[in-house]
């Protein structure tokens, strides 16, 4: 074992390996931090590369994008208010306000850290823990998927904002939204008013940038009073490093809760790191003891978000080393590029190819190690951007989304899509509806309803649901966690009404 | 609150419970707009054929969900309508629009390029296309001065032509090439 | 500036007018290869395979674009728009014949110019660890005495649900179908047994077998394969069924026979390299080349296979 470690390590700390992997990392951080690119079109970039690498090269580059990218999307987060990846949704509550507030460089500093111990907790959890929670995660039928969706979302009763039934609406639209398209059993079009351009669905990652990404940038240019053309962020502040280290690392029971979401979200294929970091924001907000604060530029907000999409990277790679099953699509181009270099990845893996394993496990420490020096050294350089004027920012990043929402499947009509949903965002903005819950509806529908009726097909009995234990206790999770949401809303009206003020 | 949009705050301040008022008009067109088409949606989704292979068809699903979002959209305009009484009735809320409408008039400019910008893509090409958005949007948001156009002119052809190249030869991705220009 | 755009592109026009009839110096700038699905998957990783190997024997880039999106047809919908010069090539596969006769695309193999045959991955009938049966003979025994017990994972209206039924047809059985999107996922509900049977490949599914949580039951090939050679195919057990998913590449129709040829040639060549020929075992697939009329035929055959089972796949 010590011996398979050694020569795993060999390999990693081989200079050549080390510089591509630094590549990697500033790759993956660039990637992500601008709208509309996404780790996985960071990652398929790389792939062709690394055919030409020797396995554990090539797959430690990987992860070096990889673990640069669950960062980067905190950067547009921060400074912009638009998430530069799926992941970083979550992250625009908190960061954008408090960049906003004067504090970006504490705002970054802060999700860069959380981001690093996120990973590092994720890697010790994979290297402690894989084998046990590979088992349960694969036994795991449509049932408890189900369940837990239902769980997941409540949540939408932490991101409602100023109005519980847009916030409601907003999340029920997500979930109508998602089903236009090829249906997820038959893949017969559905609610598609035989348009081509509905015919493929709306690609989650469209509705992501149309949503968010648009509305924002469209926001960012109405016209209160006086024309202004001044940077959107108000002046450039120190980034900090060590006091904010120590900042993070006096909330432990925040970041490791965090993280905790973000493995075992992570090792359950077919969800990942676009569910975590809500989730995760969703239990910091509640076990809060301010819970008003989050959205107002809180720090457990930010750190909260960043730890749970962070600790996705370990989590996905805990049912691929130990069973060689994808719990994303960027864990699943891993797995296809380890393939082709012969290396049989399954429930063998960590038997036949120990040292790979180790080497894994090294690269993803290493590669944290990484995004933590690249990003401590570049924020300056980041944090420069909000000196740009708004006539550059505004219409180049959308230049970023228009291509980020073409490259993703290469179809033109994806563009069409993306102008319209961007309009539809823009107008649920200006009329106050909260967006969160609409992009949760959007990337939990599917989800749902494909677990629904595949544990039908399984088994037509309904009870089946209560009676399996895993999906017993998720759905009693899903109702204590409405029964509290109500209490809360409850207790904030009466709060309220003291002072004034209707909600909604 | 969890809105990633806290807007600046003087105009927060202005706005707060005036335009809450005006707002709930456009809010109560918003929740007929999304209830008809629910019921609409939910409708043509129980028209869809039913499976031989599992008890729930394609179309149970979205049934469920449009229907749920039928009725919140009921109960909200229900709530809007008794808000929109108390605050003063429609002669206020439709001067308001006219405000709302001119302070994002920049806003709906842009965007109106950008549909524009994007039914061209495929016959202009990426490059020459952007080009063009690139710059009337920059003039249009800092206005035309000679140091602003000369700016954005350079500002443009990086993001456009030079964007083009890096994807097409560094990336090998390839965006949109117009029908008349190979670019 | 304008002047030299348009002059540049005067020129572009000019030259796209000549190429395409000039076979001799095809290729000679890069072949783009739209893979109607996303990353990651089985005909990602092979055509990807396939483009290294390409590019390496034309010298030019031979850049990989996936275009997801309906069961592969919104791909080959775009593709069959693109100019016939030969530099836009694609990829189907049997999944294209499915869905053209369960009627969701109106493109068919014919719809294109199959080039020639590049990738074959045999399948096999895959089956979880349970207590009822261990082999075909035991799971056909089974499902008799227990119609609709056995719950088989399949990709509805897609290539593993024709398997199944050619299956279900072979041993007069009924199995109750689970919907999955792909193999992997399939595989992962067989480990964890949430359904019993299913139609697995060895890049998916082989690890588990050397490892004893599933059994191979058979293998949809004329004879044993040299990964699993243990494992007898469908037909040493009685039952003629040919299961195997190829991929071939297409042209759009009415590119130039010269330019289809010099293509052919070019793919022939690509698939000898050695290199390229350890990958694609790697990736799960059988070396194997079928030129452009073998290829046709083969097509012809499986056209006719998939009407006459069609009826079992429509719901």
């Amino acid at each position: 074992m010590l011996d398979a470690f050694f020569q795993g390590a060999h390999q990693v700390f081989a200079f050549d390996t080390l510089l591509y992997m630094l590549i990697g990392s500033v790759a993956g951080i660039v990637a992500a931090a601008i709208p509309g690119f996404t780790v996985t079109m960071a990652i398929i970039l790389t792939l062709p590369l690394t055919f030409a690498m020797e396995p554990l090269q090539g797959i430690s580059v990987m992860l070096a994008v990889y673990v640069g990218g669950y960062t980067g999307g905190l950067i547009s987060a921060a400074l912009l208010g638009i998430p530069g990846t799926p992941s970083s949704v979550a992250t625009t509550f908190d960061a954008f306000p408090m960049a906003r507030n004067g504090e970006p460089g504490r705002a970054l500093s802060l999700g860069v850290w959380a981001s690093f111990f996120g990973t590092i907790i994720s890697t010790l959890v994979l290297i402690v823990a894989a084998p046990p929670l590979a088992i349960v995660a694969v036994r795991l039928g449509p049932w408890e998927y189900f369940s837990l969706i239902v769980f997941a979302l409540t949540i939408v009763a932490s991101l409602v904002g100023n109005s519980l039934i847009r916030g409601l609406i907003a999340g029920v639209i997500g979930l109508g939204l998602a089903t236009i398209g090829p249906d997820p059993m038959m893949g017969r079009p559905r609610l598609t008013f035989d348009m081509d351009l509905l015919s493929p669905g709306l690609p989650f990652l469209v509705v992501l940038i149309g949503i968010f990404a648009i509305s924002q940038l469209l926001g960012e240019v109405e016209v209160h009073g006086k024309k202004v053309n001044h940077a959107l962020i108000p002046k450039s502040i120190d980034f900090k490093t060590w006091e904010v280290m120590r900042e993070v690392l006096g909330r432990p029971v925040n970041l490791i809760r965090s993280s905790m979401v973000g493995v075992v979200i992570g090792a359950l294929p077919g969800a990942g790191g676009s569910i975590a970091n809500l989730l995760a924001y969703d239990q910091a907000k509640r076990s809060s003891k301010t819970p008003e604060k989050f959205g107002q530029g809180i720090a457990d907000g930010v750190v909260a978000s960043e730890a749970g999409n962070s600790a996705t990277a370990g989590g996905g790679l805990i049912p691929l080393i130990s069973l060689g099953i994808p719990g994303s699509a960027v864990d699943a181009i891993l797995m296809a590029s380890l393939m082709v270099h012969g290396v049989s990845v399954g429930p063998r893996l960590i038997l036949d190819h120990a040292d790979l394993v180790y080497g894994m496990f090294i690269a993803l420490t290493v590669a944290s190690f990484m995004m933590l020096v690249v990003c401590v050294a570049s924020m300056r350089l980041f944090l420069r951007v909000t000196d740009i004027p708004k006539q550059f920012i505004v219409p180049t990043v959308m230049i970023c989304c228009v291509i980020g929402a073409f490259a993703l499947n290469n179809r033109v009509g994806d563009l069409y899509l993306l102008g319209i949903i961007g309009l539809v965002g823009y107008i649920l903005k200006c009329l106050d509806y909260p967006l969160a819950p609409l992009v949760l509806g959007v990337i939990l529908g599917p989800i749902a309803e494909t677990n629904l009726r595949r544990a039908l097909m399984s088994d037509g009995d309904w009870t089946v649901f209560l009676t399996r234990p895993i999906s017993a206790l998720f759905l009693a999770a899903a109702v204590l966690s409405v029964i509290f949401s109500i209490r809360s809303i409850w207790k904030a009206h009466k709060k309220d009404n003291g002072q004034k003020g209707a909600v909604v | 609150m969890t809105a990633n949009t806290p807007k600046p705050a003087a105009a927060d301040a202005l706005a707060s419970a005036a335009t809450r008022a005006r707002n709930e008009l456009a809010r109560l067109v918003s929740y007929i707009v999304f209830g008809l088409s629910a019921v609409y949606c939910a409708w043509r989704a129980s028209a869809l054929p039913a499976s031989r292979w599992e008890p729930l068809g394609a179309g149970s699903f979205p049934k469920l969900v449009f229907i749920v979002l039928a009725v919140l959209c009921l109960f909200a305009a229900i709530k809007s309508v008794i808000d929109i009484q108390r605050n003063g009735g429609m002669p206020e809320a439709v001067y308001a629009f006219g405000r709302w409408l001119k302070i994002r008039r920049i806003s709906f400019a842009i965007y109106g390029l950008l549909v524009v910008y994007l039914a061209v893509l495929s016959t202009l090409g990426f490059s020459l296309a952007t080009f063009g958005f690139l710059l009337i949007a920059q003039l249009l948001i800092a206005g035309v001065t000679r140091r602003t156009v000369i700016q954005s002119v350079i500002a443009a052809l990086v993001f456009s032509f030079g964007l083009n190249m890096l994807f097409a030869d560094v990336f090998n991705v390839f965006l949109p090439r117009g029908v008349l220009i190979a670019f | 500036m304008f002047h030299k755009i348009a002059m540049a592109a005067g020129l572009m026009i000019a030259a796209a007018a000549v190429t395409p009839v000039m076979a001799q110096d095809y290729p000679n700038k890069p072949i783009e290869f739209i893979v109607p699905w996303g990353p990651g998957g089985g005909s990602d990783t092979l055509m990807r395979i396939v483009g290294l190997g390409l590019s390496e024997v034309t010298g030019q880039p031979v850049p990989i674009i996936n275009m997801p999106g309906v069961g592969g047809t919104v791909g080959l919908k775009e593709f069959a728009k693109r100019p016939a010069d030969g530099y836009t090539i694609s990829q189907i596969h049997e999944g294209l014949l499915t869905a053209n006769k369960t009627g969701i695309t109106d493109l068919d193999w014919d719809s294109f110019i199959p080039v020639a045959l590049v990738a074959s991955s045999p399948q096999y009938l895959t089956l979880s660890k349970n207590d009822h049966f261990k082999n075909l003979a035991e799971l056909k025994a089974y499902a008799k005495a227990n119609p609709g017990k056995v719950r088989a994972g399949v990709t509805l209206g897609g290539v593993p649900h024709l398997h199944m039924a050619m299956i279900e047809d072979a041993l007069g059985v009924q199995f109750s179908y689970v919907g999955f999107r792909d193999t992997g996922q399939r595989i992962r509900a067989l480990v964890g047994g949430n359904i019993d049977i299913a139609i697995g490949d060895v890049a998916s599914a082989g690890e588990f077998v050397k490892n004893g949580d599933l059994l191979f039951a058979g293998v949809g090939t004329e004879e044993r394969t040299g990964e699993e050679p243990d494992v007898p195919t469908m037909k040493e057990q009685g039952y003629d069924l040919q299961m195997a998913v190829t991929r071939g590449v297409v042209l759009p129709k009415g590119t130039p026979q010269p330019i289809v040829d010099k293509l052919a040639d070019d793919l022939k060549k690509a698939m000898a390299l050695d290199d390229i020929k350890a990958k694609m075992k790697n990736a799960g697939s059988d070396n194997v080349f079928v030129g452009e009329d073998d290829y046709k035929a083969y097509l012809e055959k499986l056209d006719a296979d998939v009407t006459k089972l069609v009826g079992k796949l429509q719901g």
